[in-house]
């Protein structure tokens, strides 16, 4: 099936490298611009961006000891759903009893998505966010 | 959230409230990676005897669960000294972030 005219393909970003809480505002800027792009309403597009953001965030925080590792995020709008999908292939840590500075990304994750499933195994924790686009 | 442009966070505080009360005015972008200057300025106003600050979030592009984490410790240090920190000119998407964590019944809101 075709796309219609004009919109994006699925947005892929793959953050590599030492690092990966200095790419986070860019990453979040990148879903913010496709998800304009792909025609979403303001409202939408900011919860979207938020949550993927709160994913990646997560990932930078808990995954990799000293935060390095990969993170990937991919986006796709496809009948009438948009989904986005943060993996690593770290390891999966529960969420403090205590929230502390960051401690609120998988709350806010769930209170802004319609669906959310979180996987985690030996080789790494899946989490992913659907949105009914109506 | 304002599409295709992305201000640097930045806080601004006026003096308006009297010599111990003030509003700050956020603006940008607030997240892991601005979090310590609001932390700073915030712990700046509550050591040099400050009783009453509020953070105008009027023009606050991005808040996310970092900042939230800074306006809840920032909180804590004003009620420890016997201050007041309040949050004013919430947009509706940050009016709901609080209502998602629970932070509207925790933190102060006018």
């Amino acid at each position: 099936m075709r796309a219609p005219v004009g919109r994006p393909p699925p947005l892929r970003l793959r953050l590599t490298g030492g690092s990966l809480a200095p790419q986070l505002s860019g990453a979040r800027h990148e879903v913010e611009r496709w998800a304009h792009q792909t025609g979403l309403d303001e409202p939408l597009v900011e919860d979207v961006v938020l949550a993927a953001y709160e994913a990646l965030a997560n990932v930078a925080d808990h995954a990799y000891p000293g935060g390095a590792g990969d993170a990937r995020l991919d986006v796709r709008r496809e009948n009438g759903v948009l989904e986005a999908t943060v993996s690593d292939e770290g390891r999966w840590r529960p969420p403090a009893g205590d929230p502390g500075w960051r401690g609120r990304g998988l709350v806010i994750i769930r209170g802004l998505a319609d669906e959310v499933d979180v996987r985690h195994d030996e080789t790494g924790t899946v989490v992913r966010m659907r949105w009914m686009l109506g | 959230m304002t599409a295709h442009r992305h201000r640097p966070f930045a806080v601004a505080v006026r003096s308006e409230l009297g010599p111990t009360g003030g509003t700050a005015d956020l603006s940008g972008e607030l997240d892991i990676s601005s979090i310590a200057q609001l932390w700073d300025a915030l712990s700046a106003l509550c050591g040099e005897g400050y009783r009453y600050v509020v953070l105008d979030l009027s023009e606050l592009d991005f808040l996310d669960a970092a900042g939230l984490g800074v306006l809840v410790r920032a909180d804590r240090l004003f009620r420890e000294a016997g201050a007041t920190l309040a949050l004013t000119g919430l947009r509706p998407s940050q009016q709901r972030l609080l209502e998602i964590t629970g932070l509207d019944r925790a933190l102060r809101v006018e």
